[in-house]
């Protein structure tokens, strides 16, 4: 690099500095000054590398194990926090950082108290698990939305999460009062919506309205049925994210449960 | 509670205890910009992927103490530094060596990226992601693309990070400039 180039440099790291820092600062050579913008707006425009789905499914199984199990979060506040300075994203995270780090030590005393409660557990469990049988499945469990596939030589309830082009889906939604059930692919797409959309059955059983569709698996991808009950929704876009995030705006209670097709 | 009007939504599900769907909101909306960050840091994408597990469970069972104190991809992105911190420090007790976290994080920064991040990065073939690679220090890459990428202010990212926003703010002004001559 010549010196010349050197000093300009300089020049524009000063000019750039003084521009992030909110001061109004006059580049001496306008074409420089546009060729940041640019460069600034091609930055911004990056797309980040993508990572595959599979540790974000990982992350929403492993919640919903933890949630069946009656974990989860308790609504204390967290260890971030209640402790060190207040506000400041650095103090909460090393907040839980330390709360992670000291569970070790905790474990045992939580092991006892397991222990202590465990036949109480088990015996609650049981009745729990008796009720569910005599109430007849997974459709009176309350559930919102509950969903198995026909075809293909396999059927699996709930916990199979995975079918192959060429099944048919059997969807089931419980809304609370008014509400909707849709169906996503990928994120990007609506593959159907109820009520509304061809197939779609709408029965009442104890009380409770019930969407009942079936819709064959036609292409592979992630899909996640969404119901939103419980609010006045505008029509969906197609995009999930836009869709739920205008839902929860406008006061749904969502519930979901995904999928994938191979 | 500051409200980061890209998660207003998450927000109100958090006031509203539906933590499950807040999270999955989160993961899907800040989930790459987690997983480049720990990539970026860990160099590893198996390892990456693992941490953003481990910080995206944490931050579902810490949803109802986030005090607002910054916003929610900031606080994610605090977790995910832990995480792999923890990870980094992990490699070095076995390799027999201890450092503070300071040190492992400066490092871990600092160093060359490895073949999984390369490989996603060649992905982006265009002159401004061969000259980032190229051009500028691996550290000031992580910079520039945290403030213009993932939109982190330098008060942010010097609370991720443990360094003054002034520092910060100097260092990308003095990359930018290497950066525009080698796409020249």
């Amino acid at each position: 690099m010549k010196l010349d180039e050197v000093g300009e440099d300089e020049r524009d790291a000063a000019w750039l500095a003084a521009r992030a820092r909110g001061e109004a600062a006059e580049h001496p050579d306008p074409a420089r000054a546009a060729a940041y913008v640019r460069l600034e707006r091609a930055l911004a425009v990056l797309e980040a590398p993508a990572s595959g789905e599979g540790w974000q499914a990982k992350v929403l199984a492993a919640i919903d194990r933890d949630a069946e199990a009656g974990g989860g979060p308790k609504g204390r506040p967290a260890e971030g926090a209640a402790r060190g300075p207040a506000g400041g994203p650095e103090a909460e995270a090393r907040g839980e950082g330390a709360a992670v780090r000291e569970l070790p030590a905790r474990r045992g005393e939580a092991r006892q108290r397991w222990r202590s409660i465990l036949p109480l557990v088990a015996a609650a469990l049981a009745v729990a698990a008796l009720w569910l049988f005599i109430q007849g499945g997974a459709e009176s469990r309350g559930e919102a939305v509950s969903y198995y596939f026909e075809g293909g030589g396999a059927r699996g309830e709930h916990r199979d999460d995975q079918a192959a082009v060429g099944q048919t889906l059997v969807l089931r939604a419980r809304p609370e009062g008014k509400g909707e059930l849709r169906l996503y692919r990928d994120r990007r797409e609506l593959v159907l919506r109820c009520p509304g959309g061809e197939g779609c059955e709408w029965a009442s059983e104890r009380g409770r309205a019930l969407w009942r569709v079936k819709a064959p698996l036609t292409a592979p991808g992630r899909y996640r049925a969404i119901v939103l009950s419980g609010a006045t929704l505008s029509a969906p876009s197609g995009n999930e994210d836009q869709d739920l995030a205008a839902a929860v705006k406008a006061g749904a209670k969502v519930d979901s449960a995904s999928f994938t097709v191979l | 509670m500051s409200r980061d009007d890209k998660d207003g939504d998450v927000l109100d599900l958090i006031g509203r205890r539906d933590y499950r769907q807040a999270v999955d909101l989160l993961v899907r909306r800040h989930g790459d910009v987690v997983y480049a960050f720990c990539l970026r840091l860990l160099h590893d994408r198996a390892r990456a992927e693992d941490v953003c597990q481990q910080a995206f469970l944490q931050a579902y069972k810490g949803l109802p103490g986030f005090g607002g104190g910054s916003s929610l991809r900031t606080w994610l992105l605090g977790i995910a530094k832990n995480r792999a911190i923890d990870a980094l420090r992990a490699g070095r007790r076995e390799a027999g060596r201890v450092a503070p976290d300071d040190e492992l994080l400066d490092d871990a920064v600092e160093s060359a990226p490895g073949p999984d991040e390369r490989a996603d990065e060649s992905r982006a073939s265009d002159a401004l992601g061969a000259c980032l690679e190229r051009c500028v220090s691996p550290a000031e890459k992580l910079l520039i693309l945290l403030h213009y990428r993932d939109g982190l202010s330098y008060e942010e990212m010097g609370a991720l990070l443990g360094k003054k926003a002034d520092t910060l703010r100097a260092r990308v002004a003095r990359a930018l400039p290497k950066l525009r001559r080698g796409l020249e």
